[in-house]
């Protein structure tokens, strides 16, 4: 029987969390470092739940949350319906893989001028940027999924007389179904990732334009309770999505 | 005049019964590459209706690609196959394939009653009660109560192998192709799987056309065993299995005839190696 053990549970990973915001108070209090660029966590957590209180956090997350997942899903239509017919057809696999292979390398915040340019500073630009980001992951984990359905299942299907709609719909897709949730779990993440660099570039509202302002105007403490809220609401969202997965995908245990 | 037609009739469904499958110059090539490997070579014979009939030979001798090609999964470069006088192009309805890699072929997305019904859904044959209610029996046919809510990974081998049969018997096909489905269970599940596939069969009045490496096995189960051999001449060998049913698994295998058989069989594919 393995010891109960402190060091075998979580509990020490909180504790590191713990004893690093120590040090980091003990550090800057003790006037090693110097306190207005690294306010006390003390300084921050309290900014943090004044942000919280008056609104100001749930106003710049709400319009975060609402390019991100207006992206995120835009994303997801188009990734996963693509990626369904690149796997499936061939001839749609050999008239739009070139066209990946050449698009997918491109980090999209190299299209942020074009964005600009074409779309303007508003929402448009900065959802069409998210999804352009969020697309790829999906669009490549669907195609890998349909690719590796096993054709002894796509056979069944056939033996019991179903069509090209029906296999599709009926053992394509649920087959590929675990391929495309890892898509979407990393898409999310980087829909994260790229709604905070749109609102850095241009925005009035939104957690990156929130820390960016609070940098330009030395409310530095500010400035880190917008970076606390990104980790809390980035751990949140993986925590519900794992969540979901787990329900969908029960079949896969890996 | 009226007897005459009707004994023309009688005996023209009766020729069809006993032709009810018919192989007729089946050749299949598979391109690889820049070459192409002939695989089945002018092969004909026909199957009556009802009958069970296994087919042995080596690995690599086109076995499985016959069955593929009879289920309508695979076309034929040239020739044809016929399910009661109809031409077979697509998987048609009267027949079912077995797969014999089953754990990949029931859904792991279904449970075991989802995947029963999965074959009668796409029929358009049944209500969905009626649906409901015959998976119940089939559940029941193959031993299989208590499980319906199971998933495929929470199942035996020889279980999940129960879930393909049910989910083939369950569309009521004619004719049930089997490829090696026993290969990969233990011994006791095998024995208990073989005698519910021969008691299914008699109970259904099924056609079976069953792939095996087992020579026991074919001798035991069927009452017909053709043996193959790679091209260009496949078809070597065409016998009838006269031992009486229903089968015992401590006395059939212990008839003189029986073991006539298993002698017969084992000379047979011993030569054939030999030839290699």
């Amino acid at each position: 029987m393995p010891k109960k053990n402190l060091f075998n549970t979580r509990f020490t990973g909180v504790l590191l969390i713990v004893a690093l915001l120590a040090l980091w108070e003990a550090v800057v209090r003790l006037g090693v470092i110097d306190a207005l660029t690294f306010p006390p966590v003390s300084d921050v957590v309290g900014s943090w739940i004044s942000l919280l209180a008056d609104g100001t956090i749930l106003e710049n997350l709400g319009a975060s949350l609402y390019r991100m997942f207006f992206g995120f899903f835009v994303a997801a239509i188009f990734g996963i319906s693509i990626g369904l017919c690149m796997g499936y057809l061939r001839w749609i696999d050999n008239l739009l893989e070139p066209l990946v292979e050449l698009l997918r390398p491109v980090p999209v915040p190299a299209y942020i001028p074009i964005a600009i340019l074409v779309l303007g500073l508003g929402t448009t630009m900065k959802v069409s940027l998210i999804a352009a980001a969020a697309f790829f992951p999906l669009l490549l984990n669907t195609y890998a999924g349909v690719k590796a359905v096993d054709p002894v299942q796509i056979n069944t299907g056939r033996t019991f007389g179903l069509g090209f709609f029906p296999i599709l719909r009926r053992i394509v897709l649920p087959a590929a179904i675990p391929n495309i949730f890892t898509g979407l779990r990393i898409s999310l993440g980087i829909s994260l990732i790229m709604v905070v660099i749109s609102e850095m570039v241009a925005a009035n509202s939104g957690i990156g334009f929130f820390i960016l302002q609070a940098q330009r105007t030395f409310e530095v403490s500010n400035m880190y309770a917008g970076i606390f809220t990104l980790g809390v609401v980035g751990y949140l969202l993986n925590f519900t999505f794992v969540r979901i997965e787990r329900r969908i995908v029960h079949w896969n245990k890996r | 005049m009226l007897m005459q037609a009707q004994t023309q009739a009688g005996s023209a469904a009766a020729e069809r019964d006993r032709h009810f499958i018919r192989v007729e110059n089946v050749c299949k090539d598979f391109a690889n590459g820049k070459t192409t490997r002939n695989i089945l070579n002018d092969v004909s014979f026909s199957v009556a209706k009802g009958s069970f009939l296994s087919i042995l030979g080596a690995s690599g001798c086109g076995k499985s690609t016959l069955l593929q090609v009879i289920a309508g999964l695979h076309n034929t470069t040239s020739g044809s196959v016929r399910l009661a006088d109809k031409v077979i192009e697509k998987p048609p309805f009267e027949l079912v394939y077995l797969f014999q890699q089953y754990t990949k072929s029931i859904f792991p997305w279904l449970t075991v009653t989802q995947n029963i019904a999965f074959g009668m859904e796409s029929r358009k044959k049944w209500s969905r009660a009626e649906i409901a209610q015959r998976c119940q029996s089939m559940i029941k046919l193959v031993g299989l109560e208590d499980y319906g809510d199971y998933y495929p990974q929470q199942l035996s081998g020889g279980m999940q192998q129960r879930v393909a049969i049910a989910r083939a018997l369950a569309c009521e096909p004619d004719v049930l192709l089997m490829d090696e489905p026993f290969s990969a269970v233990d011994a006791m599940t095998r024995g208990a799987l073989q005698d519910l596939v021969l008691k299914l069969w008699k109970d259904l009045g099924l056609t079976i056309l069953f792939i095996t490496h087992d020579i026991e096995e074919a001798v035991y189960l069927s009452d017909r065993i053709i043996m193959l051999r790679r091209s260009p001449q496949n078809l070597v060998l065409d016998i009838p299995v006269e031992l009486p049913y229903p089968r015992d698994r401590l006395s059939t295998p212990e008839l003189p005839k029986f073991l006539e058989y298993r002698h017969m069989l084992y000379k047979k594919i011993y030569q054939i190696e030999g030839e290699h």
